[in-house]
């Protein structure tokens, strides 16, 4: 068997490869500045509370699933918002995270929350 | 020429150059790798953007921890810093990065990387498809013409657009049963494909595809033993069994570098699973059937219809009757609880199957039956026109050229809903710009979000927001908002500067007037060493006790299950490469069993070594309620209600309270309750609680962890075990009544409920105890 034998199966290959290295990524956002990412961490802190009121709606004694349920509202939210004002995902991810560790004005009620109750998951879905 | 001889010459011409392009491999991987070309074109014309689904993101993160460890670290991927708090990369079940797919990672980026998986990943399960059906008799056009049914099959059009790509893993299904049905009949090439197919599909991950290999192995073995003990050749029994044993210790060793880290994840935090899932039989068909409907199982294991002709005539000879018997096991584990007797719930008593929660998964080896089925039909009717063209009667032999056509144009046919579903599956998912490393920062972990979470590796954050199918040992001491991730304990007894930071190795330099304990804001793992002072786990966080002085501290994450795993694999490698130099020419006899027999067990040797000389601190320490109060006591505390309500499975609800017996709407109340379990206890339980208002729906907590930290069965008997949970107050019901009832059911076995044979003090009803009631001001 001749290499010139394996000339079709090399060329589907290197259009499989082809493909996969031209094609373009979705068109990004531009970086955020410093007030763009406050003006972000404010928008999603504010409603934090709101929203862990939600997942203890709807898990009323699961501390994680509460928590896991709050952090998916919390990444709609960022995408939402990041989506609307043409905000990188990563930067809104980002300045949630600056946010809490530098104490940005937020206008929650109630303190952020600084960690996460233990992974947890459900035996019974 | 007539119109009809012209068409028979042109089938005629069609036909031998099918056979041709089938027999000679370089052709028939050409048409492969076309046929996976058309089913991942979406996937590849999308390949740079990330799939914004759930569980893409944590799947996804491994696979670029992996790559970030190798690539920027310059590490062997061991400890994910990123998620969790801190884990083993290598002990995580579900990564998929010890596989050869992993130099695609490497070379292209992980999204790109997952695409191009994709394709080889179904050129490969094309041609394993392929070769197993020819194993099993078929011919070479029936083979080619069947194996998409497989390889193509629904499971692996879904996998991509959920970010599941360590299902394709499946894809060496049937290269492992190759493998192991060729090494049971003595043959040590067989042995080689197994281990290095069996090696590979634990590398590429997931609780599923290796453990429904194993039994497909088992399977073939029984088969075996069947058919020898059916003819008496007990010799050929014998020696065939020893090459499948021996093809298991050598795949087992080679797969070391990967089960010897899960193992050890899983043995310190138990994958536990409840529930009794099931399928009805409509919604199996649908599921392999049917075209895809939205918010509908339908499709998600497709195989379609067309490939029912060719699998009926397969069907007919008395050879398929042990695929047929394989087809129908399949169908009944698919099932689930759903059918009664259930296999399924059989085979979850045995020790690898019990975390199995999807019994419709069983369907991915039903498509490898029903490829290998159709693919023997189409070889019978090749043969049937062949041989008995001649001596047959013309209408007999018109039926069976007319089925000649027919069962293979519906394979050809059945190619465009094959492939079609992956492009459709792929066109569904949601898709964002790739996140872009930013600026050089310090690593923090922060609080983070699993939902989001290849966001954050790039941004040198680590989400302590986590989810995974197993509890991950998590510290609640975290932070996810510390300006230093390491810290002195107390801090007036020195201070600490970080020299370098980097997944698996800590640099401090530490100044202490006293000794003091170091604290990293990470997770304690027993991989974990230090080369000064002593490393500790305080309630699971990383700490090092630390003399007086001024010194370096470095850290060091080696378990020894990578350790001895790797040493294992690499012996493992060593004996396998010396049975695929003795199987260039297949001997027999004393010597050679001898040669692979300690091919087989040299893996042993690393594996017993490492086992027994290093060993791990192992901290045990109690599980702590979320009031920070032991779990275990001895007896239930003061202002405890007794209750003492026996249960029919060794159990007794000792006592209850609640914070609150008029809380406030909107707010959270602390319930307790006081178990204490018998010696003899039966397994399987769970506790569901019911808690209903005077007017209006109710809510529902059922949970098996007590104190979501530990399991009824592991806990001590004659021991009060505090299950404290919080009670949420939903802001709708002010000047509602609410009663809480709590009782035990059979989670993981049937599902019904366990009877109160003792009430004790408790109300009762319906095998419920009423532990507590509020009316909420």
């Amino acid at each position: 068997m001749g290499v010139k034998a394996w000339a079709p199966f090399a060329v589907v290959c290197a259009v499989a490869l082809g493909r996969a290295l031209t094609a373009a990524a979705p068109e990004q956002a531009p970086e955020s500045d410093d007030a763009l990412l406050r003006q972000a961490f404010r928008v999603v802190a504010s409603e934090e509370s709101s929203m862990r009121r939600g997942g203890a709606k709807t898990f009323p004694t699961d501390p994680w699933s509460r928590d896991d349920d709050f952090h998916k509202q919390e990444a709609q939210k960022a995408r939402d918002w990041g989506g609307a004002h043409h905000v990188r995902a990563i930067d809104m991810f980002f300045a949630i995270d600056e946010g809490i560790r530098s104490r940005w004005p937020h206008g929650n009620p109630s303190l952020l929350v600084t960690t996460t109750p233990p992974c947890r998951p459900r035996a019974i879905y | 020429m007539p119109a009809p001889r012209n068409l028979l010459t042109v089938g005629r011409w069609w036909y031998r150059t099918a056979r041709s392009v089938a027999r000679w491999m370089p052709w028939r991987l050409a048409v492969f790798a076309m046929l996976a070309l058309f089913a991942v074109w979406h996937l590849l014309d999308t390949a740079p953007a990330l799939n914004e689904f759930r569980d893409a993101h944590v799947l996804g993160h491994y696979e670029t921890a992996a790559r970030d460890s190798i690539l920027r670290w310059h590490q062997l991927p061991l400890w994910d810093p990123y998620y969790c708090g801190g884990m083993y990369l290598l002990g995580t079940p579900q990564a998929r990065f010890l596989s050869p797919t992993l130099l695609l990672t490497l070379l292209f980026g992980e999204p790109r990387g997952e695409a191009l998986t994709a394709f080889v990943m179904i050129v490969v399960g094309l041609e394993g498809a392929f070769r197993y059906a020819r194993l099993r008799g078929a011919t070479s056009l029936g083979a080619v013409l069947a194996a998409p049914v497989f390889a193509l099959s629904g499971v692996f059009a879904v996998a991509p657009a959920l970010g599941w790509f360590n299902f394709f893993g499946f894809e060496l299904l049937p290269w492992m049963a190759l493998g192991a049905r060729r090494a049971l009949r003595g043959d040590t090439r067989g042995v080689v494909v197994f281990a290095i197919a069996m090696a590979w599909c634990v590398g590429m991950g997931g609780t599923y595809a290796a453990p429904i290999a194993a039994l497909w192995c088992g399977f073939e073995a029984v088969e075996l033993v069947a058919n020898r003990a059916r003819r008496r050749r007990w010799t050929a029994l014998g020696w065939g069994l020893a090459t499948g044993a021996a093809a298991a210790l050598l795949g087992a060793g080679l797969a070391a570098a990967r089960l010897w880290p899960i193992a050890d994840s899983l043995a310190a935090a138990p994958r536990i699973i409840g529930g009794t899932p099931g399928n009805e039989w409509e919604v199996v068909g649908g599921m392999l059937f049917s075209g895809l409907k939205k918010d509908t199982d339908d499709g998600t294991f497709f195989v379609g219809l067309l490939v029912l002709p060719a699998v009926l005539v397969g069907l007919w000879r008395r050879r398929s009757i042990p695929l047929a018997i394989a087809a129908a096991l399949l169908v009944w584990l698919a099932l689930g609880y759903a059918q009664t007797p259930s296999l399924f719930a059989a085979l979850r008593e045995l020790p690898l199957y019990t975390t199995l929660r999807y019994p419709e998964r069983f369907l991915v080896p039903l498509a490898l039956v029903l490829a290998t089925l159709a693919a023997r039909g189409v070889s019978l009717l090749e043969a049937y026109v062949r041989t008995r063209g001649a001596r047959s009667r013309r209408r007999r032999l018109f039926v069976a050229q007319a089925l000649l056509v027919l069962a293979p144009l519906c394979l050809v046919f059945d190619l465009r809903p094959l492939t079609q579903q992956h492009a459709v599956r792929a066109g569904g998912r949601t898709l964002a710009a790739p996140p872009l490393p930013g600026a050089e920062r310090p690593f923090h972990q922060a609080r983070g979000n699993r939902w989001a979470l290849e966001y954050y590796e790039p941004i040198q954050r680590g989400s302590l927001s986590c989810w995974e199918a197993y509890p991950v040992p998590e510290s609640p001491l975290l932070r996810g908002d510390l300006q230093s991730e390491e810290q002195v304990t107390p801090p007036d007894a020195g201070t600490l500067t970080e020299r370098s930071w980097s997944p698996n190795a800590i640099d401090l330099d530490v100044d202490l007037s006293r000794p003091a304990t170091v604290a990293v804001n990470q997770n304690w793992h027993s991989g974990w060493r230090a080369n000064v002072g002593e490393i500790h786990s305080d309630r699971g966080l990383l700490t090092v006790a630390m003399p007086a002085g001024k010194q370096t501290l470095s850290l060091r994450f080696t378990p020894k299950s990578a350790t001895g795993g790797a040493a294992t694999t690499l012996v493992a490698l060593a004996a396998l490469a010396l049975v695929m130099w003795r199987s260039r020419r297949p001997r027999a006899g004393r010597r050679e069993a001898l040669v692979l027999a300690g091919a087989a067990l040299a893996p042993l040797l690393p594996a017993v070594a490492i086992g027994a000389l290093v060993h791990e601190p192992h901290f045990v320490e109690p599980p702590i309620a979320m009031d920070g109060r032991p779990v275990i006591v001895d007896t239930p505390g003061p202002g405890m209600t007794r209750l003492d309500a026996r249960f029919d499975s060794g159990v007794v609800l000792e006592a209850a309270s609640i914070s609150s017996s008029s809380p406030g709407a909107g707010t959270d109340l602390v319930l307790e309750l006081d178990w204490r379990r018998d010696v003899k206890l039966e397994k399987g339980l769970g506790i569901f609680m019911h808690i209903t208002p005077s007017s209006g729906d109710g809510m529902n907590g059922d949970h098996v962890l007590l104190s979501s930290v530990l399991d009824l069965e592991d806990a001590p008997p004659d021991k009060t075990l505090r299950d404290v949970m919080p009670l949420w107050v939903p802001e709708d019901s002010r000047g509602k009544k609410w009663k809480v009832w709590v009782g035990l059911w059979r989670v993981r076995r049937g599902g019904e409920r366990v009877k109160v044979t003792g009430p004790g003090q408790a109300s009762i009803d319906q095998d419920r105890v009423l532990a507590a009631s509020y009316e909420v001001r």
